[in-house]
């Protein structure tokens, strides 16, 4: 159970990747840092698990997503009662840089249920295959499929629908949903 | 096992109009632009510090514990 410096190395990279996954998932960051500190200790207690040279990412995909669902989605449920505020709120505090595009983002992805903004996160914004993504979400290859699928049309949706404003669409996006709504 | 039919999918709502492919990828790389922006953000102290607290109690490095 050598714990390599390169393993660390890893490790340490891929910390943006599971503290995005995490706080696009709740939408929430300190949680998201609480969920991928927890992540870390859990991968480094079982590090004997582990096979170097396999997949890092999605070995620590996995565990953080099943933490984020076995303990701390509860946590979430208790301020997810209002509307969009509480999360837009947080993500003004959490986003040093202030990106609109990244609130955009989260309170697109509140309008998906948890197990289709799961699977598009996966598989459409880390790059996960469908396979690896399957993997992670523990469920067959074409449940994954068809969550990316229904994530991918009710967000396409929503862009038509809800005033373009809101979700301050890039050129390319804006010209797609006019493209769609007007005759 | 296939669950096609996600409970938790909140279908109140008549099944989705079909979308244009162009609006479906044009949400994928949303979706990935913001995404990356995420990426970029510090990692916060807290979690370098946690992995070198990590590295020191792993027992490779602690003399004391090596049998």
């Amino acid at each position: 159970m050598a714990i390599s410096p390169d393993l660390k190395a890893e490790l340490l990279a891929t910390i943006p990747n599971l503290r995005a996954f995490a706080f696009s998932l709740s939408s929430n960051a300190d949680l998201a840092d609480d969920l991928v500190q927890e992540t870390l200790m859990k991968a480094w207690n079982k590090i004997d698990s582990y096979e170097e040279g396999t997949n890092l990412k999605a070995w620590l995909f996995t565990i953080l997503r099943n933490t984020y669902f076995s303990q701390f989605r509860k946590s979430r449920r208790e301020v997810q009662d209002t509307d969009g505020d509480y999360a837009s709120r947080l993500t003004v505090q959490a986003s040093q840089q202030g990106h609109l595009d990244v609130q955009d983002l989260l309170v697109a992805l509140r309008e998906l249920t948890d197990d289709q903004r799961e699977a598009l996160l996966l598989v459409a914004a880390e790059g996960f295959s469908y396979e690896e993504a399957a993997e992670i979400a523990d469920c067959a290859l074409g449940t994954i499929k068809s969550r990316v699928n229904r994530a991918r049309a009710r967000l396409a949706e929503l862009m038509q629908i809800e005033s373009v404003d809101d979700f301050s669409i890039d050129s390319i996006g804006m010209s797609v949903a006019r493209a769609g709504r007007l005759p | 096992m296939t669950d096609e039919h996600d409970q938790s999918g909140g279908d109140s709502r008549p099944k989705a109009p079909e979308m244009p492919d162009a609006a479906i990828d044009a949400v994928g790389r949303k979706v990935k632009q913001s995404y990356e922006k995420l990426l970029k953000e510090p990692i916060p102290d807290r979690l370098i510090e946690l992995l070198d607290q990590l590295e020191q109690s792993s027992p490779e490095n602690n003399p004391e514990d090596k049998t």
